[in-house]
C-alpha cells in the first residue's frame, strides 16, 4: 500500500474511533475500505450505516469516487433519493446505495479521504 | 568523471542577473538541487536558486578573494541535507565561453568539501564557476568521486547548452541525413545522435512519432505501451499490418520493428509496460526529452511529475474528434502542449482530471457496475494525428538544438479544423502548485528526492 493510502487510512480512523475500518488493498497500492458503523442524522432511517470507497493509488491526486453506503437507507420523509444519489449498487461484497459526487476543486486545493467523506456525508444531508 | 546539470531557464536568468550585475566583479550564491542517478549517469536539477548578499553572505575570503560566509554555507547545507538535495556553491569568473576553477579555488574545495560531505550525511556536495557563457562543476560524491560538468542544459522553451567550453561537434557523417545537416549542421547531428527520448503511447500519435524522431537520427528511442495492436488500429499505426493483427503484435514491437527498417544502429528500447507504473517511470527520469502521446490521466501525471521533478522538457499531444447527440460532427482538433519545467503544468491548468484518475483506477467490472461504462473508443484519424506528431517534433527539433532565440513563451496550440483556426494559448502557473510551484513541498526539481506519483 502506498504511504498516501495508508495516511489517508489512519486519518480516518482518527475521524472515526468508534468505527471498525475494514481495508483491502487494491494490488497497486490503494485500497479498497468500508467504516462500520456510521451515524446519520434523524433524517435517515435506519440512521446506522456504513461507508465505502475505493482509495486509489494515485490518491490524493485522484478522486475517491463513488462513495458507498448501506442499501436500506431511506429518507425518513419516505422521499425517493435521486442521482447522483442511486440505489442497486454493490460495493466490498454489500449491497450499496452509490453516491457519485466529484471533487471540482482538487487541483486547488489538496483534498483528503477525511474532507471527501465528510462532505459526501453533508451533501446526503442536504440531499 | 562527469555529471550533467538541468536548471530551468527563469532560474539560469535569475542566477545570470546576481552574477554579472554589469560591475565586473565576483558574486557568490548557492544552489539546492535534486539528484538524479541512472546507472553510471548523474544529473544535477537546480530547484532553487538563493543570491548571497554581498557583505553578508558573501565577504571577503581569507586565501581567495570572496567566500561564503560560514554561517550562509550552514544554514543551507543542513537544510540541504534535510530535504535530501545537493548543495552547491557558486560563484563567477570575468570570462565569457571559457572558465575553470582556479587552483585557490580547488584548494578551498580540498580544504573544506570533506566535511560538507559529513555534513550532507549521504548528499553530494560541490560548487560551480560561472562564466557570462559557461559554467563549470567540482562535484565531490559520497564515496570518494569527484565530478566535472559535461554539460549543463538550461530549459526553457528552447534548450541551450553550456559548459566550460564551446563545445565541437563530431565529425563523422552518415549520408542518410546529408538533407538536414545542410539545415543544422553537423554538430545539431550530433546532439541528436547522443539524446535519449521517450514516447509514451504508440498508437495513432505515438507511432508517427516514433518514426520522426528515428529519420532524425536521434540516438536513443525509449517505446513506452502496454497495449497489442488490434484490427480498428491499422488505419492509424505507421508500421502496423495484417499480420500484426492475426499475431496481436504489441505496438512497441511494432515501433521497434519499424525503426530498425530505417535505422541499422537500432536506438529503440521497448517498453511494454504502462508508465504509470514505477519501475518503467524510473527508467525515463534521465531522459533529455518525452512525448506524451497516450490519453490516459494517469500517463499524464506521471509525465507532468517528471518533467517539473526531473527538468526534462516535453510536450503531449494527441487529437481530439467529439459529436453530438445526433453523431454530428462537433469538434475536431489536434493539439501540440508543450510543456517545460516551471512552467506549462498539466495539473494547475486542469488537464489531469481527478475524477477520471479515480475511474482509470477502478477494473472493467467495477466501472460497468457504477456506470461509467467499458473505456469507450474514442474516434480517431492519421490524418489529425500526423498534424500533431509532425508539429510536435518539428517543434522538439527547434528547441533542442536551440535553433530560436531563447526567451520565447511556453504555449498550447490547438488547431480546429470545422473552424479552420489555430489557437495560441500561454498556460497559467499556480505560485502554489505541487508539481511545478516554488513551494517546500512541491516536487520541482527535487529529483530522486521524493517518489514518483506512480502505481505498484
Amino acid at each position: 500500500m502506498k504511504s498516501e493510502v495508508a495516511q489517508a487510512i489512519d486519518e480516518l480512523r482518527r475521524q472515526f474511533p468508534d468505527a471498525v475500518i475494514d481495508v483491502k488493498e487494491d494490488g497497486q497500492g490503494g485500497a479498497h475500505i468500508v467504516i462500520d458503523p456510521v451515524t446519520l442524522s434523524a433524517k435517515f432511517h435506519p440512521r446506522a450505516t456504513w461507508l465505502g470507497a475505493h482509495i486509489p493509488a494515485l490518491y490524493p491526486y485522484a478522486d475517491i469516487y463513488p462513495v458507498f453506503i448501506d442499501h436500506g437507507i431511506r429518507r425518513a420523509d419516505g422521499a425517493q433519493f435521486v442521482a447522483p444519489i442511486t440505489p442497486n449498487a454493490t460495493f466490498a461484497g454489500r449491497a450499496a446505495l452509490q453516491i457519485s459526487r466529484r471533487n471540482p476543486q482538487a487541483q486547488q486545493f489538496a483534498q483528503t479521504a477525511v474532507t471527501k467523506f465528510l462532505k459526501v456525508l453533508d451533501f446526503l444531508e442536504k440531499s | 568523471m562527469s555529471c550533467t546539470i538541468n536548471i530551468a531557464e527563469k532560474h539560469y536568468d535569475q542566477l545570470l542577473a546576481h552574477l554579472f550585475p554589469g560591475d565586473d566583479d565576483e558574486h557568490g550564491a548557492v544552489l539546492r538541487a535534486g539528484l538524479c542517478t541512472d546507472g553510471n549517469q548523474v544529473r544535477l536539477l537546480v530547484r532553487e536558486v538563493i543570491p548571497a548578499r554581498e557583505g553578508t553572505d558573501y565577504v571577503p575570503g581569507r586565501t581567495g578573494y570572496r567566500a561564503l560566509h560560514p554561517t550562509f554555507i550552514h544554514k543551507h547545507i543542513t537544510s540541504c541535507r534535510n530535504d535530501r538535495l545537493v548543495y552547491l556553491a557558486v560563484h563567477n569568473h570575468h570570462s565569457d565561453e571559457h572558465v575553470g576553477f582556479s587552483r585557490i579555488d580547488l584548494s578551498s574545495h580540498e580544504q573544506g568539501y570533506p566535511a560538507l560531505l559529513d555534513i550532507a550525511e549521504g548528499m553530494p556536495v560541490g560548487a560551480l564557476v560561472f562564466g557570462k557563457r559557461s559554467v563549470e562543476a567540482d562535484i565531490w560524491m559520497p564515496g570518494g568521486k569527484r565530478l566535472a560538468l559535461a554539460e549543463c542544459r538550461i530549459v526553457g522553451r528552447t534548450i541551450r547548452r553550456i559548459g566550460s567550453a564551446p563545445f565541437r561537434g563530431e565529425d563523422a557523417f552518415n549520408s542518410s541525413f546529408d538533407r538536414q545537416v545542410r539545415m543544422f549542421g553537423l554538430q545539431g547531428q550530433a546532439r541528436l545522435a547522443t539524446a535519449k527520448v521517450a514516447v509514451l503511447g504508440l498508437g495513432g500519435v505515438g507511432s508517427i512519432v516514433a518514426e520522426y524522431l528515428a529519420r532524425l537520427g536521434v540516438g536513443r528511442i525509449l517505446l513506452v505501451d502496454p497495449d497489442h495492436i488490434e484490427d480498428t488500429n491499422l488505419s492509424r499505426v505507421v508500421g502496423s499490418t495484417l499480420e500484426d493483427v492475426e499475431h496481436s503484435t504489441r505496438k512497441t514491437e511494432i515501433a521497434a520493428r519499424h525503426i530498425r527498417e530505417i535505422r541499422r544502429d537500432s536506438p529503440a528500447v521497448e517498453i511494454a509496460d504502462d508508465v504509470a507504473k514505477i519501475d518503467v517511470a524510473q527508467r525515463l527520469r534521465a531522459c533529455d526529452f518525452l512525448f506524451l502521446a497516450a490519453d490516459s490521466m494517469r500517463a499524464r501525471l506521471v509525465f507532468n511529475a517528471l518533467v517539473h521533478q526531473y527538468l526534462i522538457p516535453g510536450v503531449q499531444l494527441g487529437a481530439k474528434i467529439s459529436a453530438g447527440p445526433r453523431d454530428e460532427l462537433q469538434d475536431a482538433m489536434s493539439a501540440v502542449r508543450q510543456v517545460r519545467p516551471g512552467l506549462g503544468c498539466l495539473w494547475c491548468n486542469q488537464l489531469i482530471d481527478p475524477t477520471q484518475l479515480a475511474i482509470e483506477s477502478k477494473t472493467d467490472s467495477e466501472r460497468m457496475a457504477q456506470a461509467y461504462g467499458v473505456n469507450e473508443p474514442n474516434p480517431s484519424v492519421i490524418a489529425m494525428n500526423g498534424v500533431s506528431a509532425a508539429h510536435a517534433v518539428n517543434e522538439f527539433l527547434f528547441d533542442f538544438l536551440g535553433l530560436r532565440k531563447p526567451g520565447g513563451p511556453v504555449e498550447y496550440r490547438h488547431f480546429h479544423y470545422l473552424e479552420d483556426s489555430a489557437m495560441r494559448v500561454v498556460p497559467r502557473q499556480d505560485a502554489g502548485c505541487s508539481e511545478c510551484g516554488q513551494g517546500p513541498l512541491s516536487r520541482f526539481g527535487k529529483g530522486d528526492a521524493v517518489p514518483l506519483p506512480c502505481i505498484q
